[in-house]
């Protein structure tokens, strides 16, 4: 057991020794309000004073640190992910800088640095609508276009809609993940610092997607962002989020609670890659709900971390809605990728599509979960999963774990199907045949393959995550 | 005369099979010369070895050389990649090829093109091509978008096998069992279009089952394999004998044990 | 059934007298050390259920298993409608090649030696399989029923088909407890030799009211060997019937196995079928049919841990009324397992306002030389379907029971037992129509 563990270390060891030469950065930062590690009510008290909150979310941080406090680890995972959790040496806050910034001239330089390296071309960021930056726990720059303020839609980190909007947030918060739905979710709601507040009003439709970046980059960190988003009736709204994480040698802990609101008639679409270092223990709950005839869709990338949980979820919950779910998973050395999607149909005349591929690689283990439930009442749905699995070498792992609950039987369609395999050599030789070298032969079906994912993602984030698997790729042959 | 385009002697090979984990011999002394500007057919039963002939010479990873010679260009190609080999321009017109989800034929296309001439092939001209090799072929531009081989007809994924051949230029292109699955219209169409790339700088060599592609192509040499060998060469006027008496009638009595 | 634990109730007692019991009962030494670690089991586990995903979905809430007196079930073996087998003697009216022999009652001379050659066999093969296959999170390996069986069933059953001998006209095994309030364990060890055939029929038949039958099937399918078995059961509706079955088969060896099914109270078939050898195979069939409140389960692993194995799996299950199934499936090929196949199919056909149906399969994947996959449906009839008969002449109601008898006939048609054996033909046509209403002349489904 201890001899598997260190073993794990060291490749986490041998992993950010790679990434520090492929997108390591470290910028030094000046943590003006580095709290102080571990949790108690205390620290609750003091992150809710610096952020001058009202009193009813005082009381929602410390009734969740009660039922955080109250909750064992989940079973169903191997309990071993959860060992290397040692709350205790968790900073829960830590922001750079005191102010937020308005305009791009003032955010300091190594922020500045750290935007470049992201790879966010000057051009790019003048083209995104608003560029929400989530750098440390804290969001700092924060840009939105005059005409989306014009338009009414509020784009705010989630501290600043708290102070702007409080009574708004205080409608739908913990209304799709209540705080006690899992541990942690509990602790995120205890601890939350930094995040999205969007409101999309009726009617309005936001063409181009609001971005924000997030990072991680203090050594034991905890970031717990906290996001809502609400799409009111006929609103439409595309809303991206991307996470690279520098390179630390203690396990840095990731866990956000999205949620997401679809009113009649609305669009949402909530995507995210996520590259976390492979130190990083991810566990996020996202979950939406999709009123009448309105449309939710979750993409959701994931390709680093040392362990991702993470299901996707959308409530279908009144006739015409429709939830879907593309995700990648890529599990490469030391890492596990556990995730999935869930579609609970409530309704009738409802539907759902989930399509999860997963690559896995030097002994890496991917692990699709999923649950499609189909309450009784809920008549005329359709639903279809597709799980793939492509395994690059024998010794990586793929695990399939879906669960089909159906209660109603008029007009009910149930497809689920699954396959893991190999590329095979015959395609491989093929591609060599028509002069292309191996590496880039399987290149190119790896990319084929996740490709219902890419085409779904605007270019540059699809360059970007071609550029990325081609670097995880590399040295994979021979 | 000038110099072999593809010049094998003796060429041995085994396959291996997966089922049994064995090593089984399939060519067992093959000699063939083929220049350029020449057009070979060859014929032979099921079983007689010519596809794996092709297969040996494209570098499959399950067929192995175990004597004998190959050349390409004066180059032996024993210990050459396929891709290595398909760069130096021998091509393979597959039976069956592969279907890839996910990958767009102009994807795959541009790739194979840049792959074959060692450099970045810039997209428009790269466009200009490929539109001409369209529209020499008749093919609808709608086919690009679609991912490699997946849905297509059996017409289709041999017509892209042809066309891929038109914008690769091989020196050496084998077509195996390219007539296979066709009907009468399509192999018209498709042989009309592998008669069209035919020239004095590259050569062709045609694998088949039937005699009747010798109906829409001119070999300048027809050659029969039997049992791992080439047991009789010839000109067209073989591929005209067989034509009118059958494998058998051809080779002789001993054929038809 | 050990005599002086006949009518004992498990609350009344404790693994020290168990043990002493047991030994007492074991003049041949067959009291091994798995069977006395399954008395603390038995005593200790809860019920089986969460974190289970299968179990966790059974209704026990008002099973009272410890207050139940524990009976021996009826064991019994036909050939062609003759008893046959055990009772009688040795080997009474059964052809050469096959025996059947109580244990451990009858367990002498060389029935003794072959018996002992199955469980030296048996254990090598599960220590290899355990070996092969890396924990997982939601492996449950210990379950209380399972347990009981295997300590409490003193009278087990041997049924052995000597290597190069053919059997093509199945022995019809009968578990049954006639005994209302109580539960039966059982155990039945089988093993077919050496490039010999056996056909296995395993009726789990009965109309006493409340019972609780736990029967336990341990088999070994040798080199070139081939098993074919086909479970039936039809139990009262407030009965329950926890199956548990473990086959493991060598190299070139195969399984058919097929099982019909009509729910009780609570029906559980957990199955593990593990390819040991190369070339192995297994084809599962399974058919569900439920109605009222009835539950069935179907918790199937299939392991691949061989080179070359092959296995197919399709459970159909079809629900009326408020009936709940679960179905879970699991396919595991392991590192080195190269150029293995698995699939698994599981189709629900809903046709009750209140039905429930899970469907759970699940893969767990090591090697990527493989062919692996799995598919699940649950629909009711399909309304393009229904339309289509109709638009040919025939009413609503004739279209839907075509359908649904299309759904019955297309699995029972690849069960090979099923159209062979006309007991069993007969038995599930009859079933068929007393649970369904549904006509399916035994004729036809030849």
């Amino acid at each position: 057991m201890s001899a598997e563990k260190a073993e794990v270390d060291f490749n986490v060891a041998e992993i950010n020794k790679d990434y520090e030469r492929l997108y390591g950065f470290h910028t030094n930062t000046d943590y003006l309000k580095n709290s102080k590690r571990g949790v108690s009510p205390d620290i609750i008290r003091e992150i809710s004073k610096i952020k001058d909150e009202p009193e009813w979310m005082l009381k929602f941080r410390l009734d969740s640190l009660d039922i955080f406090n109250s909750m064992p680890d989940p079973t169903w995972m191997d309990g071993s992910v959860f060992d290397e959790i040692n709350y205790e040496d968790l900073y829960y806050y830590a922001s750079a800088g005191d102010k937020k910034y308005n305009d791009w001239e003032d955010v300091p330089e190594d922020i500045k640095d750290t935007f470049e390296r992201l790879g966010v071309p000057e051009a790019e960021r003048k083209f995104l609508a608003g560029v929400s930056a989530q750098f440390e726990s804290e969001v700092v720059y924060h840009h939105l276009q005059e005409e989306l303020e014009k338009k009414g839609v509020i784009f705010l980190d989630f501290d600043s809609g708290i102070q702007k909007h409080g009574d708004l947030i205080r409608q739908y918060i913990g209304k799709l993940v209540p705080q006690g739905d899992n541990k942690f979710a509990a602790l995120n709601s205890a601890c939350w610092s930094g995040g999205s507040f969007v409101y999309i009003p009726p009617g309005v439709k936001v063409d181009i997607p609001l971005q924000a970046y997030f990072r991680i980059n203090a050594e034991s960190i905890g970031q717990f962002e906290r996001t809502i988003i609400i799409a009111d009736k006929g609103a439409s709204v595309h809303y991206i989020e991307g996470c690279t994480a520098p390179t630390y040698s203690k396990t840095a802990f990731h866990t956000g609670v999205i949620e997401l609101f679809a009113e009649e008639d609305a669009y949402l679409r909530y995507t995210t890659i996520q590259n976390w270092s492979t130190n990083v223990l991810n566990l996020v709950t996202q979950r939406a709900i999709a009123k009448k005839n309105s449309t939710v869709e979750w993409m959701d990338g994931n390709l680093g971390a040392k362990t991702t949980m993470k299901y996707p979820a959308v409530f279908l919950a009144e006739p015409g809605a429709r939830g879907r779910v593309v995700s990648i998973g890529y599990a490469n050395k030391g890492q596990r990728q556990d995730a999935g999607a869930k579609m609970i149909h409530g309704a009738p005349h409802t539907t759902s599509s989930i399509t999860a591929k997963s690559i896995s690689q030097n002994g890496g283990r991917s692990s699709y979960r999923g649950l499609i439930k189909v309450n009784k009442g809920a008549s005329h749905v359709k639903t279809d999963v597709e799980c793939d699995a492509l395994l690059l070498d024998d010794f990586s792992e793929s695990d399939t774990y879906p669960t089909i609950d159906v209660r109603e039987r008029k007009d009910v369609s149930v497809m689920h199907e699954a396959t893991v395999g190999k590329v095979s050599d015959e395609t491989i030789y093929y591609l060599k045949s028509r002069g292309i070298k191996e590496e880039d032969a399987l290149l190119m079906v790896v990319n084929g393959f996740i490709q219902e994912f890419t085409r779904e993602l605007p270019m540059e984030y699809a360059v970007e995550l071609n550029r990325l698997i081609a670097l995880e790729m590399e040295g994979s042959i021979g | 005369m000038n110099s072999p385009l593809l010049e094998l002697k003796g060429l041995c090979s085994t396959v291996f099979s997966e089922d049994t984990d064995q090593q089984i011999p399939i060519l067992k002394g093959v000699d063939l010369t083929i220049h350029t500007g020449e057009i070979h057919v060859l014929m032979g039963v099921n079983g007689s070895g010519k596809s794996s002939l092709a297969h040996v010479l494209m570098g499959h990873p399950n067929h192995q050389i175990t004597e004998g010679e190959a050349r390409f260009h004066g180059k032996p190609i024993q210990d050459m990649e396929s891709d290595e080999r398909a760069r130096a321009g021998m091509f393979l017109a597959f039976q069956y090829p592969h279907t890839i989800g996910g990958l767009p034929v102009g994807t795959f296309l541009k790739a194979a093109v840049e792959a074959r001439r060692s450099e970045e092939v810039p997209f428009r001209v790269f466009k200009r091509e490929l539109d001409a090799a369209l529209d020499k072929l008749g093919i609808s531009k709608e086919f690009l978008g679609r991912s490699l081989n997946e849905g297509f007809s059996g017409g289709e994924k041999k017509r892209n096998e042809i066309l891929q051949m038109h914008l690769l230029k091989p020196t050496l292109a084998m077509l195996d069992e390219t007539d296979s699955g066709l009907d009468v219209d399509a192999l018209k169409k498709v042989f009309h279009d592998v008669r069209e790339y035919a020239n004095e700088d590259n050569a062709l060599l045609v694998i088949t089952h039937y005699d009747r592609v010798l109906d829409y192509i001119n070999p300048t040499h027809v050659h029969i394999m039997r049992d791992g060998r080439i047991v009789k060469s010839g000109g067209a006027e073989l591929s005209k004998r067989i034509d009118e008496e059958g494998f058998e009638a051809v080779l002789g009595v001993e054929a038809s044990v | 059934m050990i005599q002086s634990l006949q009518q004992k109730k498990l609350n009344e007692l404790d693994a020290i007298e168990l043990l002493r019991e047991l030994k007492k009962a074991d003049a041949s030494h067959y009291v091994s050390q798995e069977r006395m670690g399954h008395v603390e089991r038995a005593l200790e586990l809860p019920l089986p259920g969460a974190p289970d995903e299968a179990w966790r979905r059974v209704p026990l809430d008002d099973l009272k298993f410890d207050e139940r007196p524990i009976v021996a079930p009826l064991l019994e073996t036909q050939l062609d409608g003759k008893i046959v087998g055990t009772g009688g003697g040795n080997g009474a009216g059964l052809p050469a090649g096959l025996s059947v022999a109580r244990v451990p009652g009858e367990l002498n001379g060389p029935t003794y030696d072959a018996f002992k050659a199955f469980r030296e066999r048996y254990s090598l093969l599960y220590e290899q399989r355990r070996r092969k296959n890396k924990g997982r999170a939601n492996d449950v390996r210990e379950n209380k029923f399972l347990s009981f069986a295997e300590a409490l069933a003193g009278d087990s059953l041997f049924i052995r088909s000597a290597p190069d001998t053919r059997h093509e006209t199945p022995l019809h095994l009968s578990v049954h407890n006639t005994t209302a309030g109580s539960v039966g364990p059982a155990v039945v060890c089988i093993h077919v030799c050496e490039n010999s055939r056996l056909s296995v029929v395993v009726d789990y038949q009965g109309t006493e009211s409340d019972t609780v039958t736990i029967p336990v099937i341990k088999a070994v399918v040798a080199k070139g060997g081939e098993l074919r078995i086909l479970r039936t059961e039809k139990i009262s509706d407030d009965s329950h019937l926890f199956s548990h079955e473990f086959v493991l088969i060598e190299e070139d060896g195969k399984l058919n196995s097929d099982a019909v099914f009509f729910g009780s109270k609570a029906t559980v078939l957990e199955g593990l079928y593990s390819l040991m050898g190369r070339n192995a195979r297994a084809n599962v069939r399974g058919l569900v049919s439920v109605r009222g409140k009835q539950f069935s389960g179907q918790k199937l692993t299939m392991e691949h841990n061989a080179e070359h194995t092959y296995s197919d799996t399709v459970v159909k299950t079809v629900l009326y009324d408020a009936a709940h199934s679960v179905f879970a499936g699991t396919i595991k090929i392991p590192a080195g397992s190269r150029h293995s196949e698995g699939y698994e199919t599981n189709r629900n056909l809903l046709l009750g306002d209140d039905t429930h149906a899970d469907s759970i399969p699940q893969l767990e994947i090591i090697e990527n030389e493989v062919k692996c996959s799995h598919g699940a449906t649950m629909t009711s009839t399909v309304p393009e379907e229904v339309y289509y008969l109709m638009s040919r002449g025939l009413p609503e109601a004739v279209a839907e029971r075509i359908l649904v008898g299309a759904f019955y006939r297309e699995i029972l048609d690849q069960m090979e037992l099923v159209n062979e054996d006309a007991a069993t033909r007969t038995f599930v046509a009859t079933a068929l129509r007393e649970e369904t209403g549904l006509e399916l002349d035994p004729s036809a489904m030849i």
